[in-house]
């Protein structure tokens, strides 16, 4: 009857777990992730696509030079994709937290009642509204969310590096593709140059496979004659590594190399490949 | 064309565009008057500050069917003086073997340099003949002035 007495002045306590309402909220925010979510791959999969459909088109017919800024741009867009998978990811992170740390509130706490109201409005102390727990997680993200994770999710991100590489080989098709550095954003081209000339013959790849196994290069005709003759080991000096027929593959960015190098308008003398280190 | 061929006028061409101060290497001609890629002479200079400086060594270097797959055969004149070489002049170094570490990606080049090394460091654990290694282990004023006399035999005339 107190309470009641009371009501005129009633005022709602700085916390009010309303947990069906948190629920459903909850449901909500995961359906709308999954969706977002594969939205997003199935955008970053149709650059990709695009993005390999164009090259191989164009390395099919030689008379075509690539085009640097569409490469460039589709590189841009796919980073932009990802960019938004791991704002996606830290929200979902975010919303996870938000979840647990309300649940492990709650347990202790009666429902919110009239008779209960009194007990509310005395403790308060520990207590956090949804939106609080959000926000304070969310703070915190931002505070260890520095752009040094983002780069770690683009380094672990296969098709990344592979737009990466062709943007990069369009502009340096002799040099080797510099690591994503974690922390800086400086490119850094270590010394040595990428040889576009087959280790056995010494002349320029029209063929290239690589061993899968040891990643070398070699031109197609020349490393089967070398297999043939009875030879397993890898031609290249202290490579230690056996080559099978059925480990090589074709080397797509060595074809791309070969190709930009030779539409380059000066061909700069290049030197004798140094292999032995 | 045959690996072997192309890759042997592809050695030809990087050699006449750049090879290294002092060495020479062409193939020989054959009988016809046509040039033999397979066959080579060459001429290795001894380092500077060693004793087996001011002189050019020749050498010869054959080049089988199965190049560069199978190493090159490299000789110098028999009875050469070294440790590491055979009496036939066979040269034991182990990038020219292909039990050990050859590779079809090492260059000419890169053999005539590493012969060069091997002139002033041989290696005393795989000698090739009696008289150098011996005396090479034991007996190293006999050694040097024996290098030195070779020496003056093939000093660079040019």
């Amino acid at each position: 009857m107190d309470s009641v007495s009371n009501i005129e002045n009633f005022v709602l306590p700085p916390n009010v777990p309303f947990q069906r309402v948190l629920t459903r909220d909850f449901e909500f925010a995961s359906s709308f992730e999954n969706k977002v979510d594969s939205d997003l791959q199935e955008l970053g999969k149709s650059i990709l696509d695009i993005t390999s459909e164009y090259v191989n088109y164009i390395l099919q017919n030689d008379h075509l030079k690539l085009d640097e800024e569409f490469i460039q741009r589709n590189l841009d867009s796919f980073e932009q994709v990802l960019r938004n998978r791991f704002a996606l990811m830290e929200f979902k992170d975010s919303l996870q937290h938000s979840k647990d740390s309300i649940r492990n509130n709650n347990m202790n706490v009666s429902e919110l009642t009239i008779e209960a109201l009194q007990e509310y409005q005395s403790s308060t102390e520990d207590l956090k509204n949804f939106d609080d727990v959000v926000i304070s997680h969310y703070e915190e993200r931002k505070l260890s969310q520095t752009s040094s994770e983002f780069k770690k999710f683009l380094k672990s991100d296969k098709n990344y590096a592979y737009i990466r590489s062709i943007s990069f080989i369009i502009k340096n098709p002799e040099d080797p593709i510099p690591e994503l550095e974690e922390d800086d954003d400086d490119v850094n081209i270590s010394g040595g140059k990428i040889s576009l000339k087959d280790p056995l013959s010494l002349n320029y790849f029209v063929d290239p496979v690589k061993s899968s196994v040891c990643n070398h290069t070699y031109e197609r005709a020349f490393i089967l004659t070398h297999l043939s003759s009875g030879h397993s080991e890898c031609p290249i000096n202290g490579c230690r590594n056996a080559v099978t027929r059925k480990n090589l593959i074709k080397d797509d960015m060595m074809c791309l190399r070969i190709q930009v190098f030779s539409k380059r308008k000066t061909k700069p003398e290049y030197e004798t490949a140094e292999r032995i280190e | 064309m045959s690996l072997c061929k192309t890759r042997l006028q592809e050695e030809r061409k990087q050699w006449r565009k750049d090879h290294p101060f002092g060495f020479f290497a062409k193939p020989c001609k054959a009988p016809d008057g046509s040039l033999d890629l397979t066959q080579w002479t060459a001429g290795i200079p001894g380092k500077a500050g060693t004793l087996w400086e001011d002189a050019v060594y020749p050498i010869t270097i054959s080049f089988p069917e199965e190049y560069p797959s199978k190493p090159p055969k490299v000789k110098f004149p028999a009875n050469f003086y070294h440790p590491n070489v055979y009496p036939s002049g066979t040269i034991c170094l182990s990038i020219l073997n292909e039990e050990q570490d050859w590779r079809p990606a090492i260059t000419l080049k890169q053999i005539v340099l590493g012969i060069q090394e091997l002139l002033d460091t041989p290696n005393p654990d795989s000698p090739a003949q009696e008289p150098a290694w011996k005396a090479f282990s034991k007996d190293r004023t006999m050694y040097d002035k024996k290098v030195k006399e070779q020496a003056k035999r093939y000093v660079n005339a040019g």
